[in-house]
Protein backbone atom coordinates (compact mmCIF):
# COMPACT_ATOMS: atom_id res chain seq x y z
CA UNK A 1 0.00 0.00 0.00
CA UNK A 2 2.88 2.24 0.73
CA UNK A 3 4.42 1.57 -2.51
CA UNK A 4 1.25 2.18 -4.55
CA UNK A 5 1.00 5.27 -2.41
CA UNK A 6 5.05 6.89 -2.75
CA UNK A 7 4.59 5.42 -6.70
CA UNK A 8 1.51 8.02 -7.17
CA UNK A 9 3.98 10.62 -5.26
CA UNK A 10 6.81 9.76 -7.47
CA UNK A 11 4.77 10.15 -10.95
CA UNK A 12 3.03 13.66 -9.75
CA UNK A 13 6.42 14.71 -8.36
CA UNK A 14 8.36 14.19 -11.26
CA UNK A 15 5.86 15.90 -13.77
CA UNK A 16 6.43 18.90 -11.79
CA UNK A 17 9.76 19.20 -11.82
CA UNK A 18 10.29 18.37 -15.57
CA UNK A 19 7.40 21.71 -15.44
CA UNK A 20 9.86 23.57 -13.65
CA UNK A 21 12.49 22.98 -16.05
CA UNK A 22 10.30 23.30 -19.17
CA UNK A 23 9.10 26.40 -18.23
CA UNK A 24 12.33 27.90 -16.96
CA UNK A 25 14.16 26.85 -20.50
CA UNK A 26 11.43 28.22 -22.52
CA UNK A 27 11.50 31.70 -20.02
CA UNK A 28 14.78 32.19 -20.99
CA UNK A 29 14.52 31.52 -24.26
CA UNK A 30 11.84 34.12 -25.06
CA UNK A 31 13.55 37.07 -22.46
CA UNK A 32 16.31 36.45 -25.25
CA UNK A 33 14.02 36.85 -27.96
CA UNK A 34 12.56 39.50 -26.42
CA UNK A 35 16.09 41.79 -25.41
CA UNK A 36 17.03 40.94 -28.99
CA UNK A 37 13.47 42.46 -30.58
CA UNK A 38 14.08 45.76 -28.40
CA UNK A 39 17.58 46.62 -29.33
CA UNK A 40 16.77 45.70 -33.09
CA UNK A 41 13.34 46.07 -33.89
CA UNK A 42 13.72 44.97 -37.81
CA UNK A 43 15.03 41.44 -36.66
CA UNK A 44 11.44 40.66 -34.48
CA UNK A 45 10.99 38.66 -37.26
CA UNK A 46 13.64 36.46 -37.05
CA UNK A 47 14.14 36.10 -33.64
CA UNK A 48 10.38 34.70 -33.38
CA UNK A 49 11.09 31.82 -35.51
CA UNK A 50 14.44 31.20 -34.08
CA UNK A 51 12.39 31.26 -30.59
CA UNK A 52 9.60 29.35 -31.65
CA UNK A 53 12.04 26.01 -32.96
CA UNK A 54 13.34 25.47 -29.61
CA UNK A 55 10.33 26.18 -27.75
CA UNK A 56 8.31 23.39 -29.73
CA UNK A 57 11.34 21.16 -28.77
CA UNK A 58 11.86 21.72 -25.30
CA UNK A 59 7.86 21.41 -24.54
CA UNK A 60 8.68 18.40 -26.79
CA UNK A 61 10.67 17.17 -24.13
CA UNK A 62 8.17 18.07 -21.23
CA UNK A 63 5.68 16.20 -22.92
CA UNK A 64 7.99 12.85 -22.97
CA UNK A 65 8.04 13.18 -19.27
CA UNK A 66 4.09 14.01 -18.75
CA UNK A 67 3.99 10.43 -21.24
CA UNK A 68 6.21 8.77 -19.08
CA UNK A 69 4.26 9.91 -15.79
CA UNK A 70 0.89 9.25 -17.47
CA UNK A 71 2.20 5.38 -17.95
CA UNK A 72 3.03 5.50 -14.33
CA UNK A 73 0.12 6.08 -13.09
CA UNK A 74 -1.95 4.02 -15.81
CA UNK A 75 0.06 1.02 -14.70
CA UNK A 76 -0.27 1.96 -10.62
CA UNK A 77 -3.92 2.04 -11.18
CA UNK A 78 -3.57 -1.65 -13.09
CA UNK A 79 -1.94 -2.87 -9.56
CA UNK A 80 -4.29 -1.38 -7.40
CA UNK A 81 -7.01 -3.00 -8.76
CA UNK A 82 -5.57 -6.01 -8.76
CA UNK A 83 -4.68 -5.85 -5.24
CA UNK A 84 -7.50 -3.85 -4.38
CA UNK A 85 -8.85 -6.59 -1.73
CA UNK A 86 -5.77 -6.26 0.40
CA UNK A 87 -4.39 -3.08 0.27
CA UNK A 88 -7.72 -1.98 1.37
CA UNK A 89 -7.39 -4.71 4.36
CA UNK A 90 -4.13 -3.68 5.09
CA UNK A 91 -4.91 0.57 5.61
CA UNK A 92 -7.28 -0.47 7.75
CA UNK A 93 -5.65 -2.74 10.06
CA UNK A 94 -2.68 -0.32 10.15
CA UNK A 95 -5.10 2.49 11.42
CA UNK B 1 -19.96 8.42 -15.68
CA UNK B 2 -16.90 9.78 -13.85
CA UNK B 3 -13.42 11.34 -14.74
CA UNK B 4 -11.75 8.42 -16.31
CA UNK B 5 -14.84 7.29 -18.53
CA UNK B 6 -15.27 10.90 -19.89
CA UNK B 7 -11.83 11.14 -20.67
CA UNK B 8 -11.57 7.04 -22.14
CA UNK B 9 -15.00 8.25 -24.36
CA UNK B 10 -13.65 11.68 -25.75
CA UNK B 11 -9.68 11.00 -26.13
CA UNK B 12 -9.72 7.03 -27.34
CA UNK B 13 -10.75 5.35 -30.65
CA UNK B 14 -13.81 3.84 -30.92
CA UNK B 15 -15.07 0.91 -33.35
CA UNK B 16 -18.15 2.53 -35.53
CA UNK B 17 -18.67 -0.50 -37.99
CA UNK B 18 -16.48 -3.68 -39.26
CA UNK B 19 -14.93 -3.20 -42.90
CA UNK B 20 -13.75 -6.51 -44.13
CA UNK B 21 -11.15 -9.22 -42.47
CA UNK B 22 -8.32 -10.12 -44.11
CA UNK B 23 -5.90 -13.27 -42.86
CA UNK B 24 -7.24 -13.05 -39.52
CA UNK B 25 -6.89 -9.63 -38.98
CA UNK B 26 -10.28 -7.75 -39.14
CA UNK B 27 -10.53 -3.86 -39.98
CA UNK B 28 -12.96 -1.49 -38.60
CA UNK B 29 -14.11 1.60 -39.26
CA UNK B 30 -13.57 4.01 -36.27
CA UNK B 31 -14.15 7.06 -35.23
CA UNK B 32 -10.39 8.79 -35.90
CA UNK B 33 -10.39 6.87 -38.88
CA UNK B 34 -13.49 8.62 -40.07
CA UNK B 35 -12.52 12.23 -39.05
CA UNK B 36 -8.47 11.38 -41.38
CA UNK B 37 -11.10 10.75 -44.00
CA UNK B 38 -13.45 13.49 -43.18
CA UNK B 39 -10.11 15.61 -43.28
CA UNK B 40 -9.03 14.49 -46.55
CA UNK B 41 -12.05 14.78 -48.63
CA UNK B 42 -12.32 18.69 -47.20
CA UNK B 43 -9.04 19.04 -48.42
CA UNK B 44 -9.68 17.54 -51.62
CA UNK B 45 -12.88 19.99 -52.15
CA UNK B 46 -11.01 22.85 -51.19
CA UNK B 47 -8.04 22.65 -52.79
CA UNK B 48 -9.68 21.58 -56.01
CA UNK B 49 -11.51 24.58 -55.87
CA UNK B 50 -8.63 26.55 -55.06
CA UNK B 51 -7.27 25.48 -58.45
CA UNK B 52 -10.16 26.58 -59.85
CA UNK B 53 -10.15 29.93 -58.72
CA UNK B 54 -6.61 30.33 -59.66
CA UNK B 55 -6.81 29.54 -63.65
CA UNK B 56 -9.75 31.02 -64.55
CA UNK B 57 -9.96 30.97 -68.55
CA UNK B 58 -10.03 34.62 -69.21
CA UNK B 59 -7.52 36.59 -66.28
CA UNK B 60 -4.44 38.17 -66.92
CA UNK B 61 -0.95 36.33 -65.38
CA UNK B 62 -0.50 39.10 -63.21
CA UNK B 63 -3.55 39.38 -61.26
CA UNK B 64 -4.00 38.62 -57.29
CA UNK B 65 -5.43 35.04 -56.30
CA UNK B 66 -8.68 35.16 -55.14
CA UNK B 67 -11.06 33.06 -52.62
CA UNK B 68 -9.73 29.99 -51.63
CA UNK B 69 -6.55 29.80 -53.48
CA UNK B 70 -5.55 32.95 -51.98
CA UNK B 71 -5.81 31.49 -48.37
CA UNK B 72 -3.96 28.46 -49.31
CA UNK B 73 -1.25 30.32 -51.05
CA UNK B 74 -0.70 32.44 -47.99
CA UNK B 75 0.85 28.79 -46.27
CA UNK B 76 1.99 27.23 -49.43
CA UNK B 77 4.40 30.33 -50.20
CA UNK B 78 5.65 30.37 -46.78
CA UNK B 79 6.14 26.51 -46.53
CA UNK B 80 7.88 26.76 -49.93
CA UNK B 81 10.02 30.05 -49.06
CA UNK B 82 10.71 29.44 -45.35
CA UNK B 83 10.80 26.33 -44.58
CA UNK B 84 11.77 24.03 -47.86
CA UNK B 85 13.81 26.10 -49.63
CA UNK B 86 16.33 27.35 -46.70
CA UNK B 87 16.62 23.41 -45.31
CA UNK B 88 16.46 21.46 -48.85
CA UNK B 89 18.22 24.02 -51.32
CA UNK B 90 17.32 25.07 -54.49
CA UNK B 91 16.60 21.80 -55.79
CA UNK B 92 14.08 21.34 -52.40
CA UNK B 93 10.99 21.89 -54.73
CA UNK B 94 10.40 18.52 -55.75
CA UNK B 95 10.07 17.57 -52.04
CA UNK B 96 7.62 20.10 -52.02
CA UNK B 97 4.50 18.35 -52.67
CA UNK B 98 5.53 16.22 -49.80
CA UNK B 99 5.87 18.88 -47.28
CA UNK B 100 2.38 20.78 -48.03
CA UNK B 101 0.91 16.94 -47.65
CA UNK B 102 1.86 17.08 -44.02
CA UNK B 103 1.63 20.26 -43.22
CA UNK B 104 -2.06 20.55 -44.25
CA UNK B 105 -2.93 17.14 -43.58
CA UNK B 106 -1.75 17.47 -39.81
CA UNK B 107 -3.39 21.18 -39.56
CA UNK B 108 -6.33 20.03 -41.07
CA UNK B 109 -6.55 16.74 -38.25
CA UNK B 110 -5.71 19.51 -35.47
CA UNK B 111 -8.85 21.56 -35.84
CA UNK B 112 -11.47 18.76 -37.21
CA UNK B 113 -10.29 18.26 -33.08
CA UNK B 114 -11.94 21.19 -32.18
CA UNK B 115 -15.22 21.27 -34.27
CA UNK B 116 -18.05 19.90 -31.51
CA UNK B 117 -18.35 16.39 -32.40
CA UNK B 118 -15.22 15.86 -33.91
CA UNK B 119 -11.96 14.00 -32.92
CA UNK B 120 -8.24 14.87 -33.26
CA UNK B 121 -7.14 11.84 -35.19
CA UNK B 122 -3.68 13.30 -34.66
CA UNK B 123 -4.49 12.54 -31.08
CA UNK B 124 -4.05 9.19 -31.49
CA UNK B 125 -0.76 7.72 -31.07
CA UNK B 126 -0.79 5.32 -34.29
CA UNK B 127 -1.81 8.23 -36.47
CA UNK B 128 0.87 10.41 -35.28
CA UNK B 129 3.56 7.08 -35.51
CA UNK B 130 2.58 6.75 -38.95
CA UNK B 131 3.67 10.27 -39.85
CA UNK B 132 7.28 9.48 -38.19
CA UNK B 133 7.57 6.58 -40.15
CA UNK B 134 6.43 8.19 -43.33
CA UNK B 135 9.22 11.13 -42.36
CA UNK B 136 11.78 8.07 -41.32
CA UNK B 137 11.39 6.64 -44.50
CA UNK B 138 11.27 10.09 -46.37
CA UNK B 139 14.35 10.90 -44.67
CA UNK B 140 16.68 7.63 -45.44
CA UNK B 141 15.05 7.16 -49.00
CA UNK B 142 16.22 10.96 -50.00
CA UNK B 143 19.65 10.67 -48.49
CA UNK B 144 19.85 7.27 -50.18
CA UNK B 145 18.94 9.04 -53.84
CA UNK B 146 20.62 11.67 -53.47
CA UNK B 147 24.60 10.15 -52.39
CA UNK B 148 24.03 6.30 -53.20
CA UNK B 149 23.73 3.90 -50.18
CA UNK B 150 27.69 3.78 -49.15
CA UNK B 151 27.92 7.56 -49.08
CA UNK B 152 25.04 7.61 -47.42
CA UNK B 153 25.75 5.53 -44.70
CA UNK B 154 29.52 7.09 -44.55
CA UNK B 155 27.52 10.55 -43.38
CA UNK B 156 26.53 8.68 -40.02
CA UNK B 157 30.40 9.06 -39.73
CA UNK B 158 31.27 12.76 -38.37
CA UNK B 159 34.70 13.68 -39.05
CA UNK B 160 37.36 14.97 -36.78
CA UNK B 161 37.33 12.85 -34.52
CA UNK B 162 39.81 10.58 -32.89
CA UNK B 163 39.63 7.19 -34.49
CA UNK B 164 38.84 5.08 -30.98
CA UNK B 165 35.84 7.72 -31.00
CA UNK B 166 34.13 6.51 -33.94
CA UNK B 167 32.76 3.06 -33.15
CA UNK B 168 30.75 5.02 -30.55
CA UNK B 169 29.59 8.26 -32.55
CA UNK B 170 28.10 5.76 -35.20
CA UNK B 171 25.94 4.13 -32.65
CA UNK B 172 24.76 7.40 -31.47
CA UNK B 173 24.16 8.92 -35.17
CA UNK B 174 21.98 5.53 -35.85
CA UNK B 175 19.96 5.92 -32.53
CA UNK B 176 19.72 9.86 -33.02
CA UNK B 177 17.76 8.70 -36.30
CA UNK B 178 15.36 6.64 -34.40
CA UNK B 179 15.41 9.10 -31.50
CA UNK B 180 14.08 12.33 -34.28
CA UNK B 181 11.50 10.19 -35.65
CA UNK B 182 10.06 9.18 -32.19
CA UNK B 183 10.48 12.50 -30.75
CA UNK B 184 8.34 13.71 -33.69
CA UNK B 185 5.32 11.52 -33.05
CA UNK B 186 5.05 11.69 -29.49
CA UNK B 187 5.26 15.83 -29.58
CA UNK B 188 2.25 15.91 -32.09
CA UNK B 189 0.53 13.21 -29.66
CA UNK B 190 1.27 14.70 -26.57
CA UNK B 191 0.57 18.22 -27.71
CA UNK B 192 -3.10 17.67 -29.29
CA UNK B 193 -3.81 15.07 -26.20
CA UNK B 194 -3.02 17.69 -23.44
CA UNK B 195 -5.33 20.57 -24.76
CA UNK B 196 -8.47 18.12 -24.74
CA UNK B 197 -7.48 16.49 -21.02
CA UNK B 198 -6.87 20.02 -19.93
CA UNK B 199 -10.94 21.38 -21.23
CA UNK B 200 -12.02 18.06 -20.22
CA UNK B 201 -10.60 18.28 -16.89
CA UNK B 202 -12.30 21.90 -16.32
CA UNK B 203 -15.53 21.39 -17.40
CA UNK B 204 -15.37 17.77 -15.05
CA UNK B 205 -14.84 19.91 -12.16
CA UNK B 206 -18.00 21.62 -12.51
CA UNK B 207 -19.72 17.70 -12.11
CA UNK B 208 -16.99 16.47 -9.25
CA UNK B 209 -18.05 19.51 -7.45
CA UNK B 210 -21.84 19.04 -8.13
CA UNK B 211 -22.17 23.08 -7.65
CA UNK B 212 -23.26 25.49 -10.57
CA UNK B 213 -20.95 28.08 -9.59
CA UNK B 214 -17.64 26.42 -10.70
CA UNK B 215 -19.85 26.90 -14.37
CA UNK B 216 -18.33 30.39 -15.50
CA UNK B 217 -14.74 30.06 -14.01
CA UNK B 218 -14.98 26.37 -15.98
CA UNK B 219 -16.27 27.91 -19.21
CA UNK B 220 -14.20 30.60 -19.05
CA UNK B 221 -11.40 28.54 -18.89
CA UNK B 222 -11.85 26.40 -21.33
CA UNK B 223 -13.03 28.99 -24.20
CA UNK B 224 -9.14 30.32 -23.03
CA UNK B 225 -7.61 26.78 -23.14
CA UNK B 226 -9.52 25.93 -26.45
CA UNK B 227 -8.19 29.31 -28.35
CA UNK B 228 -4.73 28.16 -26.90
CA UNK B 229 -4.99 24.85 -28.51
CA UNK B 230 -5.97 26.46 -32.03
CA UNK B 231 -2.93 28.23 -31.53
CA UNK B 232 -1.05 24.60 -30.84
CA UNK B 233 -2.49 22.94 -33.91
CA UNK B 234 -1.27 25.15 -36.31
CA UNK B 235 2.23 25.76 -34.45
CA UNK B 236 2.19 21.69 -33.79
CA UNK B 237 1.85 21.44 -37.78
CA UNK B 238 4.54 24.30 -38.69
CA UNK B 239 7.02 22.31 -36.51
CA UNK B 240 6.47 19.16 -38.05
CA UNK B 241 6.75 20.16 -41.02
CA UNK B 242 9.94 22.30 -40.15
CA UNK B 243 11.53 19.65 -38.33
CA UNK B 244 10.68 16.99 -41.09
CA UNK B 245 12.46 19.51 -43.84
CA UNK B 246 15.66 20.15 -41.29
CA UNK B 247 16.24 16.14 -40.92
CA UNK B 248 15.50 15.09 -44.61
CA UNK B 249 17.97 18.51 -45.51
CA UNK B 250 20.68 17.16 -43.49
CA UNK B 251 19.95 13.42 -45.19
CA UNK B 252 20.30 15.50 -48.67
CA UNK B 253 23.13 18.00 -48.03
CA UNK B 254 25.13 17.11 -45.05
CA UNK B 255 27.60 19.45 -43.42
CA UNK B 256 30.08 18.19 -40.57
Amino acid sequence: MLAIGLGYLAAGFGAGIIMLAAAGGIARLSAAALEGTARQPEAAGDLRTSMLIPAALIEGLGFFALVICLLVALTLNGAVAKSGGEGGTSASQSK
Amino acid sequence: MDFVEILEHHLLDHKIAKLFTVGGHTFYLTTHNLMMAIASLILFALLLLARRQSLPAGRQEASAPTGWANFFEIFIVYIRDEIVRPNLGDAGDKYLPYFLTLFFFILFCNLLGMVPFGATATGNIAVTAGMAMTTFLMINISGIREHGFIHYAQTFIPHGLPFWLVPLMFVIEILGLFTKSFALCIRLFANMIAGHIVILAFIGLIFIFKSIFIAPISVAAAVGLGLLELFVAFLQAYVFTLLTAVFVGGAVNPQH
